[in-house]
């Protein structure tokens, strides 16, 4: 067993070893990063930077992109951590763990969580409802609601948390963004005569967005939940 | 030197393949399934850096058109592909743990060494057989 | 209508959304689920097909999605390889269809819709693989697909079937990684991920990080194809699936990592000379593969292990088509490409009617089966006859067009690898008809079998005859696919 393992291990060396060396000889022949005048800030991204504030319609340049030039691959993002919570129900053993507390924790944690609940579910919002001018977006935010959901779960026991919806409201929360995301890929249809279009009209676009966000921030933090709940056997869903 | 200068300009990317192949070390190497699934958490890593790093400029400013964000810009594309990435590992990753919680039940360990696998083929009750000792 | 533009977005976001809504309208209600997802797929089907008809009227298009540039934004595209999403919407039906009954033993019944979800997705990222112009979104449909792959074959009831997704996953994730390393080195270089475009920039560029990214993209579609020596994952994965699954893996999931191989050579066809070592790479281990798959096929005792092993055998021979970059091989390396596809399915869900109806997956317990099962057995000796490649079925005009592009290319060894790897082929076939027709039953399941329902039967005798039909209509594919063959390789950009 022991002479075996250490045969492999000399394989995996000599391999990664001699996959060492053209990956660093490719890398150093690529434009040195940083340089203003790599290929990589050239054509596309310059177009991004001189107009994609106007014609994506969020001053945050990568929501833009996000949102508006590159949406089909959000959008596919979106199924793919769908797809995720799917496999992970599909998948998961049968909930013979659900209602115990995961970790005891003292009653000082225990206090301080709950208090803080509500304040990291306002902070996800503004994360959420803001990516379009600052930093954030859906998916940041969706990470922190979902932070949350899970932070309560450890506290309190999954089972109070994932009761707060029945499994049924559970899957359609959590396919929010999908949803969301195909209802303005047809009205961007209706309105500029291209799947997944943006209206140019300011007003519209930036409240679109906003739902766009919402929608995928909704979703996201009710699919982190949801694979918390999979992965310690509370969800049967 | 010349080499040097070149390295040095091209430090980022290296330790993004020095990132990688740690990555795989422990993804070929390692007999533990969780282990094995953090090595391929720190590859991913890795290439989220190399192309986070493409679109960086040196002094340059967040893709933020905002007031008091002078450019040159860093470019937004390869922040959203980083995006794009990350979730896709969020979702490889649960799946991963999901599935080593389904074989921790099933063979009771995540060694792989120690997992012996069942035959292969179900094969067929021996009381099925035509002339067998019942029927 | 068949004009109407969007149709070619909604080849992908139609089954997509589709499986989105399914666990959500058809909670615990498997039935329903079944028709709605074979509904959407026979949707998609007909999308498909109205692609293909005004592709065939006035050759490829596409379509910008959002409205924005190609570069800008994200570029589909319509083209002969694309033309795949027709023969992946058949097949998805028909498994969809004959999961029906099948589904209700082979994986927990609560769970029945959101395994109909996860078809419809595969379904859907499958589609927009085929359809994308785009190398960054390339990648995202390939993670649709691979993680709705996982998942399928994780919710067999094979007590190996949670280790073989994991092994699966993890194969599966390191070759997406390799593909996305690959797409930022293209990024890096060129500045654009629009594969027309990258294309036409990458000539002038400097050789080694495109020859960095070439390899990177070659050996993570390698493993999505499971090319030899990276097919270990295909046959526990694609043998412990539920049978539909195994049909739509084999038959379009591993195609995909195909496709990808080609949209990689079409991505450097500028830079010709750095294909050649690819090239000449890929027929040799093609022949390793055609050859080793053949021989592991023939030493099996589970049927579905043993189609498996197939599938990696003829891996081999698409590789070894596309390798040898004559015309005529690499056209007959893209028909098999749907004729396998139709054969395999055919050949799993026969396999899945088998043993839901007897429990059996051993070929030696089999013994007798013909009288039993008719139509099933029929079918599965068809589609046996067709993969060993017997004129006039689907399996021949692949290998015949392979062999006569090793002529042309001079290479009589790779002709004598093809015929004894069909040989091999024909006496493993040989001996499943054998045991199915002229033994007596050896097992009481077998002798009290019956033969499956028709929402089983039904697929199978379509897909059987569907093998008999694609080899009628080889001229006409092989005219079909000639335009691709000139976009590969650099021989006309």
């Amino acid at each position: 067993m022991n002479a075996r393992r250490r045969t492999a291990r000399i394989l995996a060396f000599a391999l990664l070893a001699a996959l060492a060396g053209p990956l660093i000889h490719g890398v150093l022949q690529l434009p040195a990063p940083g340089s203003a005048d790599a290929p990589a800030h050239a054509n596309v991204s310059a177009n991004y930077v001189e107009r994609g504030a106007e014609s994506g319609g969020a001053e945050n340049l990568v929501t833009g992109v996000l949102l508006n030039f590159r949406a089909l691959d959000t959008f596919g993002e979106v199924i793919v951590i769908f797809t995720a919570w799917l496999a992970a129900a599909a998948v998961a053993g049968t909930g013979s763990r659900s209602g115990r507390r995961a970790i005891p924790v003292s009653p000082v944690v225990d206090y301080v969580i709950r208090a803080l609940g509500p304040f990291i579910a306002v902070f996800a919002f503004f994360v959420i409802v803001n990516g379009h001018v600052l930093p954030g977006g859906g998916f940041q935010g969706g990470v922190v609601l979902g932070a949350m959901l899970i932070l309560l779960s450890l506290v309190l026991g999954p089972a109070p948390v994932a009761g707060a919806f029945s499994a049924r409201h559970w899957a359609w929360l959590r396919a929010t963004g999908v949803l969301v995301f195909a209802a303005t890929a047809v009205i961007g249809l209706v309105l500029t005569g291209h799947l997944f279009g943006l209206p140019s009209e300011p007003g519209l676009r930036k409240s679109l967005m906003i739902v766009l966000e919402l929608g995928i921030g909704v979703g996201g933090g009710a699919v982190l939940a949801g694979l918390f709940f999979a992965i310690s056997g509370t969800d049967r869903a | 030197m010349n080499v040097l200068a070149t390295a040095l300009g091209h430090v980022d990317y290296l330790v993004a393949v020095a990132l990688f192949l740690i990555g795989a070390w422990i993804l070929v190497t390692s007999g533990n399934l969780v282990k094995k699934v953090i090595g391929l958490n720190v590859m991913e890593t890795s290439v989220f850096a190399f192309i986070v790093t493409t679109g960086m400029i040196d002094g340059g400013a967040p893709p933020l058109v905002v007031e008091g964000m002078e450019g040159p810009y860093a470019s937004p594309l390869p922040h959203a592909l980083v995006l794009t990435g990350i979730v896709v590992a969020v979702s490889i990753t649960s799946l991963a743990l999901v599935l080593i919680l389904r074989v921790k039940s099933q063979f009771g360990t995540i060694e792989l060494d120690e997992i012996v696998p069942t035959d292969e083929v179900r094969g067929a009750e021996d009381s099925d057989a035509i002339g067998g000792n019942d029927d | 209508m068949i004009d109407w533009p969007h149709w070619l977005p909604l080849l992908a976001v139609l089954p997509l959304v589709g499986g989105v809504l399914t666990p959500l309208l058809f909670y615990r209600l498997p039935t329903a689920a079944c028709f709605w997802a074979a509904s959407i797929a026979a949707l998609t089907l007909a999308v498909a097909v109205a692609l293909l008809v005004r592709l065939l009227g006035s050759g490829g298009f596409g379509y910008a999605v959002g409205g924005w540039l190609p570069q800008y934004g994200i570029e589909l595209r319509f083209d002969e390889i694309g033309a795949l999403a027709v023969a992946a919407g058949f097949i998805a039906l028909l498994s969809l269809v004959f999961s029906r009954h099948y589904v209700a033993r082979a994986v927990d019944p609560d769970r029945a819709p959101l395994y109909y979800a996860l078809v419809l997705i595969n379904l859907g990222g499958l589609n927009g693989f085929l359809v994308t112009g785009d190398l960054f979104n390339l990648f995202v449909f390939m993670e649709i697909f691979s993680v709705s792959a996982y998942a399928l074959v994780a919710m067999a009831r094979e007590p190996i079937a949670a280790l073989a997704a994991l092994k699966y996953l993890l194969l599966g994730a390191l070759s997406s990684l390799l593909v996305l390393f690959s797409v930022g080195v293209v990024f890096a270089m060129t500045g654009t991920l629009n594969i027309a475009d990258a294309a036409m920039r990458l000539d002038a560029s400097e050789p080694m990080p495109a020859a960095l990214a070439l390899a990177g993209l070659a050996a993570g579609f390698a493993v999505k194809a499971a090319l030899f020596p990276v097919h270990f994952w295909l046959p526990d994965a694609h043998a412990a699936a539920p049978a539909p699954v195994s049909a739509m893996l084999s038959a379009l999931v591993v195609k995909a990592g195909v496709v990808g191989m080609l949209r990689t050579l079409e991505l450097f066809g500028g830079a010709g000379e750095l294909l050649q070592p690819l090239l000449i790479l890929m027929v040799w281990l093609g022949a390793a593969g055609a050859l080793g798959g053949a021989l592991m096929a023939l030493v099996q005792r589970d049927i579905k292990r043993m189609l498996a092993y197939s599938t990696v055998a003829n891996i081999g021979y698409i590789f070894i088509g596309l390798g040898l970059a004559t015309a005529s091989a690499a056209a007959g390396a893209m028909v098999h490409v749907v004729n396998h596809a139709v054969i395999k399915s055919a050949l799993f869900l026969a396999a899945g009617a088998i043993i839901h109806r007897t429990g059996l997956r051993n070929i030696d317990d089999l013994r007798g089966l013909g009288q039993r099962m008719p139509v099933t057995c029929f079918a599965m000796a068809l589609a046996l006859v067709s993969l060993s490649g017997v004129p006039p079925t689907a399996g021949f005009i692949g290998k015949w067009q392979i062999a006569l592009g090793a002529l042309d290319a001079g290479k009589p060894l790779l002709v004598a690898v093809l015929v004894a790897a069909g040989v091999i082929v024909l006496a493993f076939g040989i001996r499943v008809i054998n045991a199915l027709y002229f033994r007596p039953p050896a097992r009481m399941s077998v002798a009290t079998a019956t033969d499956s329902p028709a929402s089983m039967w039904l697929p199978l005798v379509i897909l059987a005859f569907g093998c008999i039909g694609l080899g009628l209509a080889g001229q006409p594919m092989l005219q079909f696919v000639a335009p691709a063959v000139q976009g590969l390789y650099g021989i006309v950009p």
